[in-house]
């Protein structure tokens, strides 16, 4: 029992003593941290009406506007950051690499090969950010680097770089990401792709894994790609639900219908998302027969095949009085439920 | 003792030539709140091929007032001054090119009731409230004496009038960010514009703001802010602002990280000018800001 | 006298197993918090906040705020979610029959006007909705006028309401941070598999809140706010980040927490029949999951901050706690056929067995060993060491981990800068053990008792009228 109790003191004062160790650890470094803060808002202050005035007109910063501590990179990286964030001129984003190029490539570098995965992360986000291209070779070796496996985060990061960088390859990585990635990573990436590697990517559609297919399919919709219509056109005929859905998806985001005929099928699909999908395209679709294919939805079985169905109808020129004939003479009690809700709004909202 | 003249028709905009001065201050008052130009046409009746006024046909000047008091609109005012046998015609918020119609209106139809006499036209513009009354006047006569050596009907603009008021403008930036912030006060500061100065404040958020006395003066007021902002936020000021009663004087640019349709749909609904999102391009937003301020004109 | 110590020796055996059961699985949470936390140390979470928001994959989120006579908080807690950073959302304020100004506050500060929108009954409530209002400056704000029928019930009428494919719901008198609702989404709308996910809650009380805004952080002044403030950072930080790793979080704090709304419909929404309606709502998704066997999970975000004024007096949390408690029993005993059934997986052999033991057995053997302690001092000789080893065990079980809860937090996510109230707060913890444990405890020990003793009649708190969300 004593030495029971012996040990189990032990142990206590021990944690206690690495715990107030720590604290006093932690109150030091926040000293430390707050000196540190204080400086670079000091050089901050100083400073960053020339380095605006640098970026803007091409001022260049006197000698001491330019970086030699690391509280002055830490100043200039904020006001890059946030000057970046907020103009989209290319001169003056340009003037950001130059500056970067001539004075803080060590300062960048230096975080990209941090063992801290944070650090790592931070850099590429910046690289993205402030379109420094000049760091894609090193983001390139650092993806053939085979004796080190990064995390997931990274990975897409980097090869967001590539595609937005358009560095040729980059569509391989996509193909054969490093680690499984999600539709989601897939669309962070090609968001911001540049246009030749979206393109490429597209050739290379039926040889790319479930998950790309998909992001391809919502980026185009996204960014409203007209020219790609057929390569969604073609996706209508897949056997995948999914393709199929995410393709009629991105085709009413576009809002242009190049062929009607292919769309009437989906209204009588026995999918009810694909119903769902149909009853918005038929918002693009000129054509009378629409009309009917929307009041049939009008009826359908699920809810909300019914409230799009009567949206549209309400869109349509003379809407209004087609759904008022609903309430007046349909004998569905859903139907007339839906036409009454959307007029009930349009009333509200005064449209 | 002024006094409205009689014999008008039942107008009361013909007025006695001591009343000159009096409404002439009262509209070089507007001009410096309103920014709208004025013209003063000095008019004086001749006979043709009578060179000099006194020897003209006393009923000459008579005529042509009766004439004048039949062509004017209510909007404009008549003023006599049978001494100096000149009629002074002021058209408000009518510039040089607006007040050449007129006189080219009235030669026309002076011409078909009275083919033995024609007039002289001086044009005085005022675009700016440092305008004074003695210099117009002034001006106006010499002008006026010029035209005798010209054809009939002749007209002689004076053009020291005409120079536009460099009009103070307020702006406020909005931002919550430091470096944005100065980023676009150095924007405003080095756009070049011709007729406009600008004051700028920059405050960190929209209840600094809204409490600050800086934004009630009755300045036109060019409003950036971002739509996020600590404490009230943009869309809150938006409605603030745009409730005041006197709403127009504010120009307000909206700005926002995000690009969101609803947001920006209904910051237009609620009387937004423009709508920004970051990033933006320095040159459109330059453009876009002249572009509101040429408008005031 | 024989029966007696056996007895004792039977008791003081059962405190040591769960005393080292509970400070090993304290011991392993820690450090799967240290680990996962201090990795991300650096991370610039403004530059992350930024990229996500230009992303197209945040879907949009009706914020739900259950409100009964918050006139006084209400508005603050509104203007902080007017102020969110988000593409998308709308806000909706549920009004459950609140006898004092709260709508008209609302109404007259937000211009609301009625509307006459047709709603869709989807979840049931006992009370029905009397009337819709909408805000003639934010369109996205709507205000639910209802009769009185309880949090659970004000909750589904404005999921009834809401629009859009996620919800977050938020108590009255809480002041989320800007970045809050994005940070919270975040795994949301990066995977299909995450469908639920709960932040943390922090005290505000003293705290310089203006106009939604939280300008300054203070130090509660009051004792027992300081030890809610430990308390919190300790639950959150190093509870829920490690139970969360592995799926096994049965609680997301209802004062801010977003859901999958088809997951919560396919869940009947909110019942009214329990008390702690949040974590009724959590553990019953679990199940949900397992049933339908598909992969998906509910996690928790430790750096979204929701701020939230706790109850100073010993009587108001005295009130909380054991409304807390009972909920949490409710769930447990409602859900108990989980409880070791490898059908649901690590929740039904894991958490749920934790809960028992350390949630729900735990306040009873502590009190115990409280008591046992006190005695085994006065009786002298016989159990003294026995007494002096529970002791320390005490301190290490409590105030130990706090102490490193604290220091973690000031390590990482830093809510409290300044190096004087570090230290405080830090002090403050080691003193847990000896009187706010016990207090703790037997707070929570009259929750069981109650629950024991079906006592129906529910508590209300001090001015907070739902008493706020279960945290811990």
């Amino acid at each position: 029992m004593r030495g029971l109790i012996w040990t189990v003191a032990g142990i206590s004062a021990l944690l206690i003593i690495v715990l107030f160790i720590l604290l006093g650890y932690l109150l030091i470094q926040r000293t430390i941290e707050s000196r540190r803060n204080k400086r670079v808002k000091q050089y901050k202050a100083q400073f960053v009406e020339h380095w605006l005035l640098y970026l803007l007109e091409g001022v260049d910063p006197p000698e001491g506007g330019l970086p030699q501590k690391r509280e002055a990179y830490v100043a200039i990286d904020d006001v890059f950051y946030h000057y970046c964030f907020s103009i989209s001129d290319h001169l003056p984003r340009k003037r950001v690499r130059w500056f970067v190029e001539n004075y803080m490539v060590d300062f960048y570098k230096k975080k990209l090969l941090s063992s801290r995965w944070d650090e790592r992360l931070n850099a590429l986000h910046r690289i993205t950010d402030l379109q420094l291209q000049m760091f894609v070779d090193d983001v390139r070796s650092m993806l053939r680097r085979e004796d080190k496996v990064y995390t997931e985060a990274e990975y897409v990061q980097m090869y967001v770089i590539m595609a937005k960088f358009d560095v040729y390859d980059s569509y391989a990585y996509l193909q054969n990401p490093q680690v499984s990635l999600n539709v989601f990573h897939y669309t962070t990436i090609l968001n911001e792709a540049a246009p030749r590697i979206f393109n490429k990517v597209i050739t290379h559609f039926n040889t790319s894994p479930l998950q790309l297919k998909l992001a391809i399919i919502d980026v185009i919709g996204l960014k409203k790609q007209v020219t790609y219509i057929d390569v969604l056109e073609t996706n209508l005929q897949s056997d995948d639900e999914e393709i199929r859905i995410r393709s009629l998806k991105a085709i009413d985001q576009i809002g242009f219908v190049k062929e009607a005929s292919i769309y009437a099928a989906f209204a009588q699909s026995d999918r009810w998302p694909e119903r769902l999908m149909a009853a918005r395209i038929f918002l693009h679709i000129p054509n009378d027969w629409v009309i009917d294919a929307l009041f049939d939805l009008l009826r359908d079985p699920s809810w909300w095949v019914r409230k799009r169905a009567a949206e549209t109808l309400s869109q349509k020129h003379g809407g209004t009085s087609l759904l008022q004939d609903v309430i007046n003479q349909d004998t569905d009690p859903y139907a007339i439920d839906q036409a009454r809700a959307i007029l009930a709004r349009q009333v509200e909202t005064g449209t | 003792m002024a006094q409205i003249t009689k014999d008008n028709q039942g107008k009361i905009n013909i007025l006695d030539g001591e009343l000159l001065p009096v409404i002439f201050s009262m509209q070089t008052a507007s001009v410096a709140r309103s920014k709208m130009t004025f013209t003063l046409l000095f008019m004086s009746p001749q006979q043709i091929g009578v060179a000099d006024d006194w020897k003209a046909d006393p009923s000459t000047y008579e005529v042509f007032t009766d004439f004048l008091i039949e062509q004017i609109r209510d909007s404009d005012m008549l003023f006599l001054f049978p001494t100096e046998k000149v009629a002074v015609l002021l058209l408000p918020f009518s510039g040089e090119v607006e007040a050449a119609f007129a006189v080219e209106r009235m030669k026309k139809n002076y011409a078909t009731i009275d083919p033995y006499r024609h007039f002289y036209t001086a044009v005085v513009e005022i675009a700016n409230s440092h305008a004074q009354y003695d210099d117009v006047w002034q001006n106006g006569m010499t002008a006026l004496a010029l035209c005798h050596s010209q054809p009939p009907f002749a007209i002689e603009a004076v053009d020291w009038h005409k120079e536009r008021e460099i009009e103070t403008i307020k702006v406020s930036i909005i931002e919550p960010d430091e470096t944005t912030k100065m980023t676009l006060r150095i924007l405003l500061e080095r756009m070049s514009l011709s007729r406009f100065t600008l004051m700028i404040e920059t405050y960190h958020d929209g209840h600094d703001f809204l409490t600050s006395r800086w934004h009630t003066s009755g300045h036109t007021h060019l409003v950036m802010m971002n739509d996020i902002l600590p404490r009230q936020n943009g869309v809150e000021v938006l409605n603030e602002l745009r409730l005041m009663p006197n709403s127009d004087k504010y120009i307000i640019f909206m700005m926002s990280d995000k690009q969101s349709e609803s947001n920006m749909l209904y910051a237009y609904e609620k009387d937004a000018d423009e709508y920004i999102v970051k990033p933006f391009n320095i040159k459109l937003l330059e453009a876009k800001i002249k572009r509101v301020l040429k408008r005031l004109r | 006298m024989e029966f007696m110590s056996t007895a004792i020796d039977i008791f003081a055996f059962i405190l040591l197993v769960y005393m080292v059961i509970a400070i090993l699985s304290y011991s392993i949470m820690l450090f799967t918090a240290v680990r996962l936390l201090l990795k991300k140390r650096y991370l610039d979470k403004t530059a992350l906040d930024a990229r996500y928001l230009n992303t197209p994959h945040l879907k949009p989120v009706s914020v739900i705020v259950p409100v009964y006579n918050e006139e006084k908080g209400v508005l603050v807690s509104v203007q902080s979610l007017l102020g969110l950073k988000y593409p998308e959302f709308e806000v909706i304020i549920s009004n459950d029959g609140s006898n004092d100004d709260t709508q008209k506050t609302l109404i007259d500060h937000y211009q609301m006007t009625e509307i006459s929108l047709p709603i869709r009954q989807r979840i049931p409530t006992k009370k029905p909705i009397k009337a819709l209002y909408q805000s003639n400056i934010y369109p996205n704000l709507l205000l639910v006028d209802k009769d009185n029928g309880g949090k659970s019930d004000a909750l589904n009428a404005g999921l009834n309401v809401s629009n859009y494919p996620f919800f977050c719901s938020v108590d009255g008198d809480s002041v989320l941070e800007k970045t809050c609702l994005l940070r919270v989404m975040e795994p949301l709308a990066t995977s299909d598999q995450v469908i639920a996910s709960g932040g943390s809650i922090r005290v505000a009380n003293n705290s310089d809140i203006q106009m939604g805004e939280v300008l300054a952080v203070n130090l509660p002044q009051k004792p027992f706010a300081i030890m809610q403030l430990i308390e919190y950072v300790r639950a959150f930080l190093m509870g829920r980040t490690a139970l969360s790793q592995y799926n096994l979080n049965l609680i997301l704090s209802g004062a801010f927490s977003v859901f999958s709304k088809e997951w919560v419909m396919k869940a009947g929404g909110y019942r009214t029949d329990i008390v702690g309606e949040d974590m009724e709502l959590v553990v019953n998704l679990h199940r949900l999951i397992k049933e339908s066997g598909e992969d998906r999970r509910i996690v928790f975000v430790p750096d979204p901050v929701c701020w939230t004024e706790v109850p100073e007096t010993m009587q108001g949390l005295g009130r909380q706690r054991r409304r807390w408690h009972l909920g949490l029993i409710q769930s447990l005993w409602k859900h108990k056929k989980m409880t070791f059934n490898p059908k649901y997986g690590l929740i039904g052999t894991l958490s749920f067995p934790y809960f028992w033991l350390i949630e729900f057995l735990g306040p009873m053997i502590e009190l115990g060993g409280y008591i046992f302690v006190v005695i085994a001092f006065l009786m002298g000789e016989v159990y003294f060491e026995l007494a002096i080893l529970l002791s320390l065990l005490f301190v290490l079980y409590n105030s130990i981990f706090s102490m490193a809860s604290v220091l973690l937090e000031a390590w990482t996510l830093n809510r409290y800068p300044k190096r004087r109230d570090l230290l405080k707060i830090t002090l403050y913890s080691l003193t847990e053990t000896f009187w706010f444990r016990p207090i703790n405890s037997f707070w929570r020990l009259q929750g069981s008792i109650q629950f024991l003793t079906h006592t129906k009649k529910w508590e209300k708190a001090d001015r907070k009228g739902f008493g706020t969300s279960q945290s811990k």
